[in-house]
C-alpha cells in the first residue's frame, strides 16, 4: 500500500505543477458561477436585445432554469475540456519512458493504472462537487428549490457518467499510447451511445441517459428507479475498463 | 547472474542468437558491441522488459519472467537516456524510487543522502527538468544503486558524454563494485578496457568472445609490431620459415613471441637475415583492434 500512496502523491504533485489543479477548480468555478446567473440575465437580456415596444410574455427564470444551465454547462463544456486535461496520463509516460526505471524499481503495474484513474476520480468530484455547490449556493439566493426533485441524484448520474468516460479514455490512452489515442476512442465511445440511444428500446439501460435525464429527474418526470440499470452498467462498464486496462499494461512493452 | 542460450526475435528477425554468459559476483563486466549489435535488447530481457524468445535468465537465484519479475528486486537499471519526471528535485526523484523499493523510513534519508554525495549532486538544488546530459545519467547511477542490487545493469552509461563526464561514470561505476556486480554495455572500447574485469563482446547477435580482460591483454602483451625498411610482405616471405605466428597488418610485421628465447631467436633471425628493422612496439590497442578486426 505503501507503494501505492507513494505513486499516488506523485500523481498528485505532478497534476499540480502541470496546472491541472488550478484549471479545473478556476474552470468548474466559473461554471457554477455561469449557470444561476444566465438563467437570471437570459430574460434580460432578451427584452434589451428586442426591438422596443415589443412585447415579450417570458416566464420568470426559476430554479429549474439555472439547473438546466447546469446539465448543458457541465457535460458540454465541463467534461469535454476534463477529459482533454486528463487524457494524457498514460501516453505521456509512456512516450518519454518515465515509468521504465520505477518498473524496474519493482513498481505494480496495476498500481499505476489504479493510482492515475483514482487520481482523475478525485479530480472529478472536486470539479463536480465545486460547480454543484457553487450552482447550488447561487441559485438558493436567487430563487426557492425546494420543488426540485433528487437534486443530488441527478448531479449523481452526471458523475457516474464522467467515470465511465474517463475509464474509457485512461484505456484508450493506455491501449494506443498516443496523445490522441484516449480521445480518438472516447469520441467514438460517445458516436456508440448515440447511435444505441436512437433505438428506444436502450433508454432503459443505455449510460448515456445518465447524461441526458438529470433534467427530467428534476421535474420529476423520470424517478431514480427508471435510470437503475444505467447506473449500475455505467458503475460496472467503468470498473471493467480499468481492469482491462490494467490487464493489458501488465504484458505491455515499455 | 546466468544467461542461458538466451534467443530473441522480433517478428522473424533473430536480434539475439543462443547467447550464454556467466556474470561472477563483484566484478565489472563490460558489454562491448556496435550500436544495434542487440546489447540494449539483451539487457532489456534480463529485466523483464521483453519476452524472451527461447531460453533463460537467472538472477541471483529468480528466473525472470516477462511483466512483472520478482528478481528486478536485485537489480539496478540505468537506461540509455535515463528519463525522470522533470517537476522533481533529484532528491525528491529519489524518495520516490525508495517508497517504490520499500525501503525503511529510516533507512531512506541517509541511503540518498550518501548516494547523492556518490554521484556528486547533495548540493544541487535545481529540478531535473534543467539537468544537463551528464547530471541525469549520475542520477540514473544514483537511483539504481538506491536499493543496493547485487546486480548493476547499465545501458551504454558513458556514450553521450564528454571525456570530463566520461571519467566521472566510470569511477563512479569503479567504486559501485565494491558493493555490487556491474553490467554494463558500451561501444566505446577504451571505457571497457578502464574498468572491467571481464569483458564480452557482441556482434550480430552473438557473443563473438568473452574473457576475463587480463587474459586477453596476456594474449596481446605477447604481440610485437615490426616495421622495416622492406615491405612488410616482402619481410614476411623472408621470414616465413619461421616457427612464430606472424601477420601483416597496415605494413607492419605482427609476431607473436611468448618468451625472452622467442624474442631473441627472432632478432637473431632477422639480423640473420638483414633486415633493418624500422620500428619495434608492444601491442596496445586491445580491444579496438580486435573490435576493428571483427567489425572489418
Amino acid at each position: 500500500m505503501n507503494q501505492w500512496f507513494g505513486f499516488f502523491k506523485k500523481e498528485w504533485f505532478e497534476s499540480i505543477k502541470t496546472y491541472k489543479l488550478l484549471l479545473v477548480v478556476v474552470i468548474f468555478s466559473i461554471l457554477g458561477i455561469l449557470n444561476p446567473f444566465t438563467a437570471k440575465i437570459t430574460p434580460a437580456l432578451l427584452e434589451q436585445l428586442m426591438p422596443a415596444g415589443t412585447i415579450l410574455d417570458l416566464p420568470a427564470p426559476t430554479a429549474l432554469d439555472s439547473w438546466l444551465q447546469f446539465y448543458k454547462n457541465v457535460p458540454q463544456m465541463g467534461l469535454v475540456v476534463f477529459i482533454l486535461l486528463f487524457s494524457t496520463m498514460m501516453s505521456k509516460e509512456l512516450e518519454k519512458g518515465t515509468l521504465v526505471i520505477l518498473l524496474t524499481k519493482g513498481l505494480r503495474r496495476s498500481t499505476v493504472i489504479t493510482t492515475k484513474y483514482m487520481m482523475a476520480l478525485c479530480y472529478w468530484t472536486l470539479a463536480i462537487g465545486l460547480s454543484f455547490i457553487i450552482t447550488y449556493a447561487y441559485t438558493a439566493y436567487y430563487w426557492d428549490q425546494s420543488e426540485l426533485q433528487h437534486l443530488f441524484f441527478a448531479a449523481s448520474c452526471l458523475y457516474v457518467f464522467g467515470l465511465l468516460l474517463l475509464a474509457v479514455t485512461l484505456w484508450g490512452n493506455t491501449y494506443f499510447a498516443t496523445s490522441y489515442g484516449g480521445i480518438v476512442v472516447t469520441f467514438i465511445a460517445m458516436i456508440g451511445l448515440f447511435i444505441t440511444a436512437i433505438f428506444p428500446q436502450s433508454k432503459s439501460w443505455n449510460p448515456l441517459e445518465l447524461a441526458t435525464a438529470p433534467p427530467q429527474l428534476l421535474t420529476g418526470d423520470l424517478l431514480p428507479t427508471d435510470v437503475f440499470v444505467s447506473y449500475l452498467l455505467t458503475l460496472g462498464l467503468a470498473f471493467v475498463f480499468v481492469v482491462l486496462t490494467a490487464a493489458h499494461f501488465k504484458r505491455k512493452l515499455v | 547472474m546466468q544467461i542461458n542460450s538466451v534467443t530473441k526475435k522480433f517478428g522473424t528477425h533473430e536480434v539475439l542468437r543462443n547467447i550464454t554468459l556467466d556474470i561472477p559476483e563483484h566484478t565489472i563486466f563490460g558489454f562491448v558491441g556496435a550500436n544495434g549489435s542487440g546489447k540494449t535488447t539483451l539487457m532489456k530481457c534480463m529485466l523483464g522488459l521483453l519476452p524472451l524468445t527461447a531460453g533463460s535468465i537467472t538472477i541471483a537465484g529468480e528466473r525472470v519472467t516477462f511483466g512483472e519479475t520478482r528478481s528486478n528486486e536485485y537489480v539496478g537499471y540505468l537506461p540509455d537516456v535515463p528519463e525522470f519526471y522533470p517537476f522533481f528535485h533529484a532528491r525528491q526523484y529519489l524518495e520516490l524510487c525508495a517508497v517504490i523499493t520499500h525501503m525503511p523510513k529510516s533507512e531512506q534519508m541517509n541511503r540518498i543522502d550518501e548516494l547523492l554525495e556518490l554521484v556528486g549532486l547533495v548540493d544541487n538544488k535545481s529540478l531535473i527538468g534543467t539537468f544537463s546530459r551528464g547530471m541525469k545519467q549520475r542520477l540514473g547511477i544514483a537511483q539504481a544503486l538506491l536499493n543496493r542490487p547485487k546486480l548493476l545493469i547499465c545501458d551504454e552509461p558513458t556514450s553521450a558524454l564528454d571525456p570530463a563526464g566520461r571519467a566521472q561514470i566510470l569511477s563512479i561505476l569503479q567504486k559501485a563494485k565494491t558493493e555490487t556486480t556491474v553490467f554494463f554495455s558500451t561501444h566505446i572500447v577504451s571505457d571497457a578496457e578502464q574498468i572491467c574485469d571481464y569483458v564480452a563482446m557482441l556482434h550480430k547477435g552473438t557473443i563473438i568472445f568473452q574473457d576475463k580482460l587480463i587474459n586477453l591483454q596476456q594474449q596481446f602483451s605477447e604481440q610485437f609490431i615490426y616495421t622495416f625498411t622492406i615491405p612488410a610482405t616482402e619481410a614476411m616471405a623472408r621470414l616465413q620459415n619461421l616457427p612464430f605466428t606472424m601477420r601483416i597488418d597496415a605494413n607492419a610485421l605482427l609476431v607473436t613471441l611468448a618468451d625472452d628465447a622467442a624474442r631473441l631467436a627472432f632478432m637473431k633471425e632477422l639480423t640473420r637475415q638483414e633486415l633493418i628493422v624500422q620500428s619495434i612496439q608492444p601491442q596496445t590497442k586491445l580491444l579496438e583492434q580486435l573490435v576493428l578486426e571483427v567489425l572489418a
